[in-house]
């Protein structure tokens, strides 16, 4: 071969290799898409399913950082209806001025309404794209519509959603929120024995302007299969998370051993929960042990709880406060039929063949299904002081 | 067959290795066994132990003589020559079929918009390319890409252990359906990829033939390892419903790793093995013609083949759906005919000749 053809295939292939390795075939530019950073549905009229986006202007995001006063809001939502959530999605684009990039959702909400009808139907738009953040948290509005939520004004932040899902993680510190993931969700959906609980946002303040402060991220949604069936308080969200082992901090109040009308303050540092099942005389009997280690943080009135017969005490308060919340949520679970805290999985993961048998008619087995719970408590650090001032 | 070409054990045993791996780097095939998959993943391993021992066996009984050379020999030159050319045709087959695959995997999650042909061109044309310089550089290849795959699949493994990911009660119940779900899961597990090994009986002849046993058994283990590694981390992250359901796991499992993007990996594994994969189905294929035409360069046959390979692999299925309807329940049967019983016939006609031969 001439070395000039070598010369020219040589840079014909050159050529193509830029051409290809580049790898966008659809290449677009930041300043043509619009970033969505929450989703929110909702079942609109005609059995339609309403989609509401809440949209990012990165542009009005960098102006206000750079300390300049922005003409321009950082966000703005969106909705259309649809038969479908992706034919909504599409729907947007005939207001929105560029392509919807779904990737950095934080936040899906779903609205109470389409929730009490299940929630199946628009998960898989969800599950197939290949743009779904399988990280995004899903939340469920309660007594509102998503909409409403997304069109919240923040007042910190520039984007109200990014503020929405900060909350969610400082509310997951106190334990009272149940915080689910898409994928846990989706994994929790299809397991059988075990309903899945979504946690709650809602609207506390009826106002015109409403801002981020007036709603309340809080508790959960209880379901059962795929349609939602009841509310649990913040309370009862914790006794459900104790028994996920999903606590990682929480305030509990007991009352102080030596004078009843005060209390004192625990914060759980750790908690781990292991859920057992035996048969006993043919029937399930489930053992929930709860390991828990706690620091006191603050104690009303004074007193000398530093002897180890007072610890012993705070210690056997702090075990019955857990296991009546626990008892509490469990049996609240169980009077509705739902297998919040997956006892049927468990069962089915230990004795499938008992399973076999019940899981036809399991929901009557639940409110017959027997539980112990066993919690055994630590305390840990008591702070800078021993004893709290007594006053004299 | 050109006598100047060799390869080392350690460049067989990490082609074998890639090879085997392939696409299962970032599909699950045991979606009947669910959470038993595990099992399912060991069954087959040692299967493919068995199978490798087989077609070494072959190589070992006839030496310096290729699969094409072997059936010649064995079935007579008519028999011979029409069972040699279903076999070229098999080695394409694979190849179209793990193009597709891999082809289906970027055009499903990275490029959504580019069309499939597209990504299939691109990489049977690098395929090409490396074919056509011979068997010494593929093994070359694979000898700098394969322990980069392996490193990567435990970068994945330990990252997931980390992060709390792994619930080592998604393996229960044990053995809930009985074995039969489970021997069926490992049986398409042994078709695919382990009975293609079939295909190295075309490589073995370029090998000294004293540790060739040893090399090739380590290379399955090697990618036995790996797959049950990937199958269980999948299983323990995902859970047996959603490992069930989704087409191509690892790419979910990646994404799942918070504040680090790592699904880049799952792709370059993908392109290494699976670029091994059709590299080698297209050589042995041209080598087959080669021999057949009693040409002495593979050459000329490279680029026709990998014209047919693209072609074939956007032609021979409507969608992705009868894809893997195809690979889950006609593959197994279609495949048995290759990987089974013309090797165990062959194996049995090398033996009694050789037999005789001694008495």
């Amino acid at each position: 071969m001439p070395s000039w053809i070598k010369l020219i295939t040589m840079a014909l292939l050159f050529n193509l290799v830029t051409c290809t390795a580049t790898g966008c075939w659809n290449n677009q530019d930041l300043s043509e898409t619009s970033i969505a950073a929450a989703m929110g549905l909702d079942k609109a009229e005609d059995n339609k399913i309403e989609l509401t986006v809440q949209l990012v202007n990165p542009s009005a995001l960098k102006s206000a950082q750079e300390g300049g006063e922005s003409s321009n809001k950082a966000s703005w939502t969106l909705s259309k209806t649809g038969e479908t959530v992706f034919e909504a999605n599409r729907n947007l684009l005939s207001t929105a001025n560029n392509k919807i990039l779904h990737n950095h959702i934080q936040i899906i909400i779903i609205g109470e309404t389409l929730a009490r009808d299940g929630i199946t139907r628009i998960l898989d738009f969800l599950e197939r794209g290949n743009q779904t953040n399988r990280k995004a948290d899903i939340l469920i509005a309660k007594g509102t519509t998503a909409k409403e939520i997304l069109s919240l004004q923040s007042e910190l932040g520039n984007i109200p959603s990014i503020n929405l899902a900060n909350t969610i993680d400082n509310e997951d510190s106190i334990g009272k929120i149940k915080k689910i993931m898409f994928t846990d969700l989706m994994k929790e959906l299809a397991t059988p024995g075990k309903d899945p609980a979504i946690g709650v946002v809602e609207i506390m303040n009826d106002k015109e302007q409403l801002f981020i402060k007036d709603m309340k991220i809080e508790g959960a949604a209880a379901f059962k299969k795929d349609k939602l069936a009841f509310w649990l308080s913040p309370v009862q969200t914790r006794g459900l998370l104790f028994v996920e082992s999903k606590i990682s901090s929480a305030v509990i109040n007991i009352p102080n051993p030596l004078e009843r009308s005060t209390k004192v303050a625990i914060e759980v540092i750790s908690s781990k929960a292991k859920t057992s099942v035996e048969l006993k005389d043919g029937s399930p009997v489930f053992n929930i042990e709860i390991n828990e280690q706690g620091d006191i943080v603050e104690q009303q009135d004074g007193g000398d709880l530093s002897s180890p017969e007072a610890v012993e005490k705070l210690k056997k308060e702090t075990e019955t406060a857990i296991a009546n919340e626990v008892r509490n949520s469990i049996q609240l679970a169980l009077d509705n039929r739902c297998d919040l805290m997956g006892f049927g999985d468990k069962l089915h993961k230990e004795y499938p063949q008992y399973w076999n048998k019940v899981k036809g008619n399991w929901d009557e087995e639940l409110s017959r299904v027997q539980f112990n719970i066993k919690v055994s408590s630590d305390i840990g650090r008591v702070g800078l002081v021993k004893t709290s001032v007594l006053p004299k | 067959m050109p006598e100047y070409i060799r390869i080392s054990y350690i460049q067989l045993t990490l082609l074998l290795t890639g090879f085997l791996l392939g696409s299962s780097a970032i599909m699950n095939q045991s979606d009947t066994a669910r959470q038993d998959s595990w099992l399912a993943a060991i069954l087959a391993v040692i299967a493919g132990v068995a199978v490798i021992s087989m077609n070494v066996w072959i190589s070992l009984l006839n030496p310096g003589k290729s699969l094409i050379g072997i059936l010649k020999d064995k079935f007579g030159n008519v028999f011979g020559t029409v069972t040699a050319v279903l076999y070229i045709w098999y080695f394409i087959h694979i190849a179209a079929l793990v193009t597709r695959e891999l082809a289906e995997f970027m055009v499903t999650t990275t490029y959504a918009e580019t069309p499939i042909i597209f990504v299939a061109i691109c990489m049977v044309l690098v395929t090409a390319y490396l074919v056509r310089h011979g068997l010494e550089v593929i093994a070359r290849t694979s000898e700098i890409l394969i322990p980069l795959l392996i490193v990567s699949v435990i970068i994945i493994f330990l990252v997931m252990i980390n992060l709390h990911e792994y619930n080592i009660e998604n393996l229960l119940p044990f053995n809930e359906r009985g074995l039969k779900p489970i021997l069926h899961s490992s049986f398409i597990m042994t078709t695919f990829p382990y009975g293609e090994s079939i295909l190295f009986t075309m490589i073995f002849p370029y090998l000294y033939h004293r540790k060739l046993l040893k090399a090739s058994i380590l290379g399955v283990l090697i990618s036995g390892l790996l797959i049950l590694g990937i199958t269980l981390r999948d299983l323990m992250v995902l859970g047996p419903d959603l490992i069930s359901r989704v087409i191509f796991p690892p790419h979910i499992t990646t994404g799942l790793i918070p504040n680090l993007d790592i699904t880049p990996l799952v792709e370059v594994n993908l392109i290494i093995a699976g670029g091994i994969k059709i590299a080698i189905c297209i050589f042995a294929a041209a080598l087959g013609i080669a021999q057949l035409l009693g040409e002495h360069d593979h050459k000329p046959f490279v680029v026709p083949i990998s014209v047919l390979t693209v072609v074939l692999s956007i032609w021979i299925f409507d969608d992705i759906l009868a894809f893997f309807y195809w690979i889950n329940t006609v593959w197994p049967y279609y495949s048995i005919p290759f990987q089974f019983v013309i090797p165990v016939l062959l194996l049995l006609m090398s033996w009694l000749k050789t037999k005789q031969r001694t008495v």
